[in-house]
Parts: C-alpha cells; sequence; structure tokens
C-alpha cells in the first residue's frame, strides 16, 4: 500500500486516539469532584425529609413497592422510596419516618396523575403536611375531593415505607391492602335469589363469592382501559353464566371517537353474556364494537370467575 | 503588527460570527435569555474555537485534505467534552443553566466554519487571534441580545432587578419570537453600522455560511480575492 493511500487512515486514527487520550484524562480528574456534587445532591433530597439527619447510609429492605432505603447514621431516622397505585400508574414518594416511628417529611419524586386534579397530592402543601407526626396507623388521613385515587395511591406509598421501616426497627407492619371492592346485596339477590349466603373464604382470583341453590356468584375484577372493572358473574349448577354486571369502574366515555366502555355495565351488553361456559370459543365471547379494552378486561374477569367455579363446584 | 491586529478585530465588527456571517444562530437566540447565560455561552464557545483553532492549525500540515473534516470534528468534540466535565466539576450552575445548549457547541457552524476557512490554511499565532476574536464577537453580539431581551422580558440585568418594579415585563422577549425580533434589528444595526459594500464577488468566508459551500469554493477554483458567485 502507497504511503498517500496509508496516511489519511493513520492521521484520521492518530487524532481519535489522542483526544480520546485527553478526553480520559480529564475525565478522571474531573470524576471525585461531580460525583462528590453528585452525592450531596442525593444527600440534599434525603435531608429534604429527614431534617434532623446525618450520615446517611444505603440499605436494603424486602418490602414491596420500597425502591431505595436509608439509614441516618446518627440515629435520626430513616428515608425511604416508596410507591403506591394511583389514578394514572404507580406514585413514587420519599418518605422520612423517624427512629421512634413517625413521618418526619415526605416529597412526591414522580407522578402521572392528572394536572389540577390529581396533582394536587404535591401542589396542594397541606395535603402531605398532615402526614407529618402519623405513624403507621394513618389514622385521619383526609383524602383530598375529587382526587381519591390519587390520594389512596399516596397513602399506599406511605403505608410500604412504614412496612419497611418495620423491617428495620424489628417491628411487624402489615402491608396496606388494596381495598376491596363489594356488590350491593340486591345485586347478589337479584342474580342468585334472596336466599344467597357469602363464601367464608373467596376463592382464589376471586374478592368475594356468594352461593345459593341457584348457583354461584363471583365478584371479580380486572383492568379495563382506564382503572379497574369489578364485574359480578353468576354462574349455574350446570357451569353456564346466568347473569353478569359491570357494577363498578372508570371508563370515561370518549365523546368524539364514539368510544364508550361504561357501555358494557348497560343490561344490553349483560345480557350477550347468558349461556356463556367456559367452553364457548373465544370467537364468540361479547365483545362492545369501539370499546375492545373495557370488552377485553370484561372476558379476563369472566376468565377468572370460570377458574373459581371449578374449584368450588360440587364442593 | 496591524495585519495581527487586524486578523484580531476581524471577528468582533467586521465579520461578526453572528451578526454578519449569521452563524451560530441557534445557541445564538436559545441562550440570549439573560446576560449570565449569554456570556457562560459566549466564554464556553470562546474557550472551544481558541482550542480548536489552535491545534487544528498545529496539524494543518499533516491532516491529509480527504480526512480533513472528520479531524476537524474530532478535535472540536473533544475540546468540548472537556469543557463539559470541567463545568460540571467546577461550574455546575453554569453549566445546568447552559443544559443541552452546551454539547451543542460542536455543531456551533461557527468553530467548525472557522477550522476550516481560516486555522487550516493559517499560522498558529494567526489562528488564535482569529479564534479569540471571532469568540469575543459571538460573545458581545450575544451579551448585547441578552441586555437587551433580559431587561424587556424580565426586568432584570445579570439578575439584578433593573425594571421589574416600574412596568410589566414583555415576557415574549424571553421567548424564541423575541429573540428573534432582536437578533434581525440587531443584524439591521450592524449593517448600518459597519458600512458594508455592496459585495457582487462573494467573499469566501461569507461561502462559509452557506450549506452548500462547506468551506469549498463550488467553481472548484481558488481566486484570490474571493469564490466567483
Amino acid at each position: 500500500m502507497k504511503w498517500d493511500t496509508l496516511k489519511p487512515i493513520v492521521v484520521l486514527t492518530a487524532v481519535c486516539v489522542v483526544v480520546s487520550a485527553a478526553l480520559t484524562g480529564t475525565y478522571k480528574l474531573t470524576k471525585p469532584v461531580i460525583d462528590a456534587a453528585k452525592a450531596d445532591e442525593a444527600n440534599a433530597a434525603l435531608l429534604a425529609v429527614l431534617p434532623e439527619g446525618a450520615d446517611f447510609e444505603q440499605v436494603t429492605v424486602t418490602a414491596e413497592n420500597v425502591l431505595s432505603a436509608y439509614r441516618a447514621g446518627n440515629g435520626a431516622g430513616y428515608v425511604f422510596q416508596a410507591q403506591g397505585k394511583g389514578f394514572a400508574g404507580m406514585i413514587s414518594v420519599m418518605v422520612g419516618i423517624s427512629a421512634d416511628g413517625t413521618v418526619t417529611g415526605t416529597q412526591v419524586l414522580e407522578h402521572g396523575e392528572t394536572p389540577g386534579i390529581g396533582d394536587r397530592i404535591e401542589t396542594e402543601p397541606d395535603f402531605q403536611q398532615q402526614y407529618i407526626g402519623k405513624d403507621f396507623t394513618l389514622k385521619d388521613i383526609e383524602f383530598l375531593s375529587r382526587a381519591t385515587f390519587s390520594s389512596k395511591g399516596f397513602n399506599a406509598a406511605v403505608g410500604n415505607a412504614f412496612v419497611a421501616y418495620g423491617e428495620l426497627a424489628g417491628i411487624a407492619i402489615e402491608a396496606p391492602t388494596e381495598e376491596k371492592v363489594y356488590p350491593e346485596a340486591e345485586l347478589i339477590a337479584e342474580m342468585l335469589g334472596e336466599g344467597y349466603t357469602e363464601l367464608e373464604t373467596a376463592p382464589e382470583g376471586t374478592d368475594s363469592a356468594y352461593q345459593s341453590e341457584l348457583g354461584y356468584a363471583f365478584n371479580v375484577h380486572a383492568s379495563g382501559f382506564s382503572g379497574e372493572l369489578h364485574i359480578l358473574v353468576a354462574i349455574d349448577n350446570n357451569g353456564a353464566i346466568i347473569a353478569s354486571k359491570l357494577y363498578q369502574h372508570t371508563e370515561t366515555p370518549n365523546e368524539y371517537e364514539g368510544v364508550d366502555g361504561s357501555k358494557l355495565a348497560k343490561s344490553s351488553y349483560s345480557k350477550k353474556w347468558i349461556g356463556v361456559t367456559a367452553e364457548t370459543p373465544e370467537g364468540e365471547l361479547p365483545m362492545q364494537a369501539k370499546a375492545t379494552f373495557t370488552s377485553n378486561g370484561y372476558k379476563e374477569a369472566v376468565k377468572l370467575a370460570f377458574a373459581a367455579y371449578e374449584t368450588v363446584k360440587g364442593a | 503588527m496591524s495585519n495581527k491586529l487586524k486578523t484580531f478585530t476581524n471577528g468582533i465588527i467586521k465579520e461578526n460570527p453572528v451578526l454578519v456571517l449569521v452563524l451560530g444562530t441557534c445557541p445564538a437566540i436559545a441562550t440570549s435569555t439573560t446576560v449570565l447565560n449569554a456570556l457562560g455561552m459566549g466564554l464556553a464557545a470562546t474557550f472551544v474555537l481558541l482550542g480548536s483553532n489552535i491545534v487544528i492549525s498545529l496539524l494543518r500540515k499533516i491532516i491529509p485534505n480527504k480526512v480533513r473534516i472528520p479531524c476537524f470534528i474530532v478535535v472540536i468534540a473533544g475540546f468540548v467534552s472537556v469543557v463539559q466535565l470541567l463545568l460540571q466539576a467546577y461550574a455546575k450552575d453554569l453549566y445546568n443553566s447552559l443544559g443541552i445548549f452546551l454539547p451543542l457547541i460542536v455543531v456551533n457552524c461557527i468553530i467548525l466554519g472557522r477550522a476550516e476557512m481560516f486555522a487550516s490554511k493559517n499560522s498558529v499565532l494567526d489562528s488564535a487571534l482569529d479564534g479569540l476574536g471571532m469568540g469575543i464577537g459571538f460573545t458581545l453580539a450575544l451579551f448585547c441580545m441578552a441586555t437587551i431581551r433580559e431587561i424587556l422580558g424580565s426586568g432584570t440585568w445579570c439578575g439584578l432587578t433593573v425594571t421589574a418594579n416600574l412596568f410589566d415585563p414583555i415576557a415574549i422577549m424571553k421567548l424564541t419570537p423575541g429573540g428573534f425580533l432582536v437578533f434581525g434589528l440587531l443584524i439591521a444595526l450592524m449593517n448600518k453600522f459597519a458600512k458594508h459594500k455592496p459585495k457582487k464577488e462573494l467573499d469566501c468566508a461569507a461561502c462559509g455560511a452557506c450549506p452548500g459551500c462547506a468551506g469549498g469554493c463550488p467553481s472548484g477554483e481558488k481566486k484570490e480575492g474571493g469564490c466567483e458567485a
């Protein structure tokens, strides 16, 4: 190869090597300074929720929905990054808990709640302020009006932080349970007749179950388009659906596209499910046009009901 | 000696990169919202310009023509990365306020333009003076824009309250449309002040502003005064 052809390659390579070396040198020189600054910033975030704390060190916890945990070296307490399910996904909260188990401060880190409605957990200081001084029972917490799910999510996050606190402090604290939703007695009576009884333990996959001589009714939930669908499915002793009802949901009608998951709560849709069994082929299951997600959620719920039916029938 | 002085002052008025050559418009408008930001950007860009001009001038006899653009870009990117790390370590506030515009200095046309137009063809001292002059011109243009935009748009200057308590600031001055307005007015002022003679030939330095040119004469011929359009 002639030098003329080789020269551009050699020179370009040489330039790249020299520049890379200079860059590596600068990086090594500045890394300790940059890292120290980052640590200071992180420390400041921890101090914001546990003002008395110092010498934070990270610790591991097994509590669910707790992303990270820090213990203050000076014994002031702990800081947890916990999350709870809000209206639109997980709400991530930094919670400071003193050594004797009371909240010292909270800060919302991340959320996808609706601006002006759910994000008030962040923009209304009174909401978070009420948590200061509370212990793990979280009594007398007032949720924000018109932002129940968001408030619940924040509350659950704080509850999860307390579970982690319990783990580190050696106290047994139970995880906050997802509030269960139950159908009204009239609805169950409509499906199963007046003389129904509630099963002592809800079969797996259901929130509650009821029985009468007509058959069983299962209270199940599944994900719809914009939240949980709560459906009561009544199945007779031959394994066929006698009735079903979407009794609680947060599906919102879409005015422009005509999409409306709430249509599935109507009896016109519920009727379509009568006679469906576990063996009914997928293609024949009732779908609602322009409400695919909600229909799929409905199908999921019915599947759970059939699965539960298998476990209790003939028992 | 006056020749060296001419090289230096060229970039400040006669061929101000922002107001005459119309290069580096994007960072100019984006970072001239406050005077402190503008000065920070100007200084960072000047440092990169000075450094890259010197290095490229030192290497001008070694870098073959075929790979000159990649070589220039590697050198410039190297300098910008170094500036980024240094600012992140020692001037975190400035680093945060410059944000994405700090790494964007790499693609600032002024730097590649001067490397191609001047540094690759002139001595180290001349290139250094040119880089310094262009950098100062860039900073001055940004400073003027930022002074107008900050006083009118926020009522402050360098963060100190000037008119904020006297009348409501004109918010649009802080935003892009206001930036363009000030930019256009300053170019008009500069045209009047520097009294350019209408040129029939395109000067090669102005050529660098056209994306098609990329620093080379379109006709392929190199003429003494400039390229023929």
